[in-house]
């Protein structure tokens, strides 16, 4: 389990309130589909995504697509990270 | 079996040609129907839906519907507190939904429906009949309760809006809006069923350059959306392929917010739309494309089926709206509902302020006290200070609305102790809807809280 999958599931349980047990949340499990992610339950979980890994998401990148699970949310923010560490 | 339940039930399989959405797997109606059936619930018996917008979702409805049981749905974020308080105010005989926990619903058992789990949670004899629907209230009139339609009065109130907007087979409406709310359910599904339009399905996150490229590529010629998204879409200055018609509903429009988007070519028809749940859902339409300027701070006319009066106007003609509607529903259930909203003489009491000129134009002025919008959603103050309150060093809670965009609660302490105002915020956001939960809580210490 990657550092990054495992602070998303925190998030979810912490933040959103998601009512699974941690290691019930499967990477592929759809945020929308599986684990009832609503509208304001995406702007709250991409708040809390830019909390705590200091990047910024663009209204570009707020898509179903990057929202669709934790493994797609992480190759996100794993983008994200790398440019920035290039950056710097 | 009515006409207007045979509509819904027998045009499943002409849906089914009609419908899509971004998953990946197609449900099999007919499958969906016989797991119904092997429930063996008594007719008449609520189903909770707890889904998300899908294809899946509006199958499962009306295959519930179908078996004689009573549909109700509501958002797949819902809190198992808040469920289990349903199951009892709205007497629910089974739930449904994805990846659900038996043991949360006190059952050892779970059924499986399609890609849904069910739980039968109660057998007691039903407090409904085979082809009512429930239609949760959401914030109007609290959290636990809800509006019995029958199927009748959403085909009529669908059948309404398609005539009124010119909704026709040649069509095709994006679904972006909660499909667990009426506006999605009714005006946009089943007046898709009725008008014989395609619908194509989609959900959150909301991204605007996701909007116009799903109308550009799925040809889309009619959407509905909320003044939040609407004034969204006019701060990013976002081009959207060519639309026939958007309608906007659920919140006040400004008509300034309206002469922008009429300036929009690519808008042919804009249509501003009034309505509650308990009406079924759709009340006015203001065709914005073709009315007069001074009407744009209006939500125009009511529909010609539907009567409406201003009760007892003050000197400005403010009073509440009077609707009286074919699609009224029949009655309203649940926990703090204390006497059903209806006039002697059959009008429903919208408990909203109006104002209605001699052309019947109808001009929205205030809702009752404890009804807000936050965030584009509309929610009731006093289940949140309810919530609030229910901490053990909480005395009082007030909630109101910082601005358009945030809510505030004060909080006033048992004995003026100083309160943990995360831990508090915690319960609070176990316990509501995330657009409930308060974006400030501040303690008051200073004043003796007069209830």
């Amino acid at each position: 389990m990657s550092s990054i999958e495992d602070c998303l599931r925190d998030i979810l349980i912490e933040d959103l309130f998601v009512e699974f047990a941690k290691d019930k949340i499967l990477p592929t499990y759809s945020l929308r589909q599986d684990l009832g992610i609503d509208s304001l339950g995406f702007v709250e979980l991409r708040e809390q995504v830019e909390k705590r890994f200091r990047i910024v998401i663009s209204d570009d990148d707020f898509t179903p697509e990057n929202f669709s699970s934790i493994s797609s949310l992480t190759s996100l923010i794993n983008r994200h990270c790398s440019a920035n560490s290039v950056q710097q | 079996m009515s006409a207007a339940a045979r509509m819904i039930i027998g045009g499943v399989d002409d849906l089914a040609r009609r419908i899509s959405d971004f998953g990946d797997a197609s449900p099999k109606y007919d499958q969906l129907f016989e797991g119904y059936a092997r429930l063996a619930l008594q007719p008449g018996s609520a189903v909770l839906i707890v889904a998300p917008n899908s294809v899946e979702f509006l199958f499962h409805w009306i295959a519930a519907l179908a078996n004689g049981y009573v549909p109700c749905a509501i958002e797949p974020s819902t809190k198992t507190s808040l469920i289990r308080a349903l199951q009892h105010s709205l007497k629910i005989a089974a739930i449904v939904g994805p990846h659900l926990d038996p043991a949360r619903y006190q059952a050892k058992h779970f059924a499986r429906i399609g890609a849904f789990h069910v739980v039968v949670c109660d057998r007691t004899p039903p407090s409904y009949e085979p082809f009512d629907v429930l239609i949760l209230t959401t914030g109007t009139s609290g959290s636990q309760t809800a509006c019995v339609h029958s199927v009748e009065s959403l085909v009529c109130n669908a059948s309404m809006t398609n005539k009124t907007l010119n909704i026709n087979a040649a069509d095709k409406q994006l679904v972006v809006l909660p499909m667990y709310h009426s506006y999605g359910l009714i005006t946009q599904s089943i007046g898709a069923i009725i008008s014989g339009c395609e619908l194509k399905i989609d959900g959150p996150p909301f991204n605007a350059n996701r909007f116009a490229d799903l109308i550009r590529k799925e040809d889309i010629s009619i959407c509905g959306i909320t003044p939040t998204i609407a004034r969204d879409l006019l701060r990013r200055g976002t081009v959207l392929p060519t639309l026939r018609s958007m309608s906007i509903g659920g919140d006040r429009v400004s008509p300034e917010d309206v002469m922008s988007l009429l300036s929009k070519s690519f808008i042919n028809e804009l249509y501003i739309t009034y309505g509650l749940t308990e009406a079924g859902p759709r009340v006015s339409v203001l065709p914005a494309h073709i009315a007069p300027v001074e009407t744009y701070d209006s939500v125009g006319i009511a529909f010609g089926d539907i009567s409406t009066r201003i009760e007892t106007p003050d000197a400005d003609g403010v009073g509440q709206l009077l609707v009286k509607t074919p699609s009224v529903c029949r009655r309203k259930v649940g926990g703090s509902i204390l006497r059903q909203p209806f006039t002697s003489d059959g009008f429903l009491e919208t408990g909203d302020l109006f104002t209605k000129d001699a052309a019947g134009y109808l001009r929205y002025v205030a809702r009752k006290a404890d009804i807000l919008i936050v965030k584009g959603e509309k929610l009731n103050t006093r289940n949140i200070d309810l919530v609030a309150e229910s901490h053990p060093d909480v005395e009082c809670a007030r909630t109101t609305a910082a601005d358009t965009d945030s809510l505030v609660t004060r909080l006033w302490a048992k004995d003026d102790k100083t309160l943990d105002l995360e831990e508090i915020k915690t319960l609070m956001k176990s316990s509501l809807r995330l657009h409930e939960v308060p974006d400030t809580l501040i303690q008051q210490r200073n004043a003796v809280f007069h209830k």
